[in-house]
């Protein structure tokens, strides 16, 4: 069984932010998504400058964990982007770019469910709060035990990821959080690619070894094993 | 190709070269140490992001299928399975293997890297 819990990406995203201390990255990724729609709304069309190749599959990844069919899932991210086109210009940066379509996709998952006469979903569905979007905390079949302990697993990978040396945080928090190509990490924190992906799996490898405990049994041996080599090799 | 866990990781991202991805498949075809490293690195992947990708059988068959019926794809649903048996969530391997689709899109002639069939195809393809 995976050891991680259902927080969601934005969540986690918006506590790993306050932790880190180094803001850099926070302004550096906003100050991305403000050129990304300064270029839509000024009607600049270059294909890998659109929102939706840098977002494409952080919005398919929301409405597919509440629609399993992927043709219905693919109707429902472009209906997410023609939202979000029309908005655009309303859009006023109280929040960040992502969160603010991370709203509409989950409202067009909503309608999706209420117009087929459903309700399950709903309820799971990340609710607005404030500017905020709670995600699902709780399904039937969590028990407070359960809650417990990946209360205490978030808190754990939030400290491992803090006694990363700051290089191999700034690359992991910008690749696995923000969703950044490496190519793109390597332009904001002026390094080589190569170095990049480096830092990133030895942040990994660093985070895995503090999370052992949590890790299951198969895994555990592995990592075990893996990182004996590792340390063996250098 | 020895164990390069550092290209397992790149891999699980999308994110490896061109000249190495189709080694980087193959070994991972034959080597179970680097397919259970790439299960726990993707474990983290998730942790770091806060995601759970406890996949519904639904979904899992959904992506398979899909993988199934591109062509590009046909011939990943043994690696696809493979990891998946590793722990890999499917959702992940989805973007895994999306660039091993694109590179063939580029360059048809990839498709025909032995290297990258699964061992006893290509051994059997050297025999004849």
């Amino acid at each position: 069984m995976n050891i991680f819990g259902k927080m969601g990406s934005l969540r986690m995203a918006e506590r790993l932010e306050e932790g880190v201390g180094d803001a850099a990255k926070q302004i550096t990724v906003k100050n991305h998504d403000q050129i990304l729609i300064d270029r839509v709304l000024s009607g600049d069309q270059r294909q890998q400058d659109k929102p939706e190749a840098q977002y494409q599959s952080k919005v398919s990844t929301i409405i597919s964990r509440y629609v399993d069919d992927p043709d219905k899932v693919r109707d429902l991210v472009q209906e997410t982007w023609i939202k979000a086109y029309r908005a655009l210009s309303g859009f006023r940066g109280d929040s960040s770019f992502f969160t603010w379509l991370y709203r509409i996709a989950t409202n067009v998952t909503k309608n999706h469910w209420l117009s087929a006469g459903k309700t399950v979903p709903i309820s799971e569905l990340e609710e607005e709060f404030e500017g905020e979007y709670v995600l699902p905390q709780l399904h039937d079949h969590e028990t407070p035990e359960r809650q417990l302990l990946r209360k205490e697993m978030l808190e754990n990978v939030q400290a491992a990821i803090e006694s990363l040396v700051p290089s191999m945080k700034k690359a992991i928090l910008l690749r696995d959080v923000q969703g950044l190509s490496y190519e793109e990490i390597a332009e904001v924190l002026d390094c080589p690619v190569g170095t990049v992906r480096s830092r990133i799996f030895r942040g990994r490898q660093e985070i895995a070894n503090r999370m052992r405990h949590y890790l299951g049994e198969r895994h555990r041996g592995r990592l075990s094993g893996h990182v004996t080599n590792m340390a063996s090799a250098q | 190709m020895a164990c390069n866990p550092e290209l397992v990781s790149a891999f699980l991202d999308g994110e490896l070269e061109t000249v190495i991805l189709h080694p980087v498949v193959a070994h991972l075809m034959q080597c179970d140490h680097c397919c259970q490293t790439m299960g726990w690195l993707a474990q983290v992947k998730e942790g770091i992001a806060g995601h759970y990708w406890n996949d519904s059988e639904d979904l899992t068959q959904s992506i398979m299928g899909a993988i199934r019926n591109e062509k590009v794809y046909s011939r990943h649903t043994s690696l696809f399975e493979r990891l998946r048996r590793f722990g890999v969530p499917a959702v992940l391997l989805a973007t895994a293997l999306a660039q091993v689709q694109a590179l063939e899109a580029e360059d048809p002639a990839q498709q025909s890297d032995l290297l990258f069939r699964p061992p006893m195809v290509a051994q059997a393809a050297e025999i004849e």
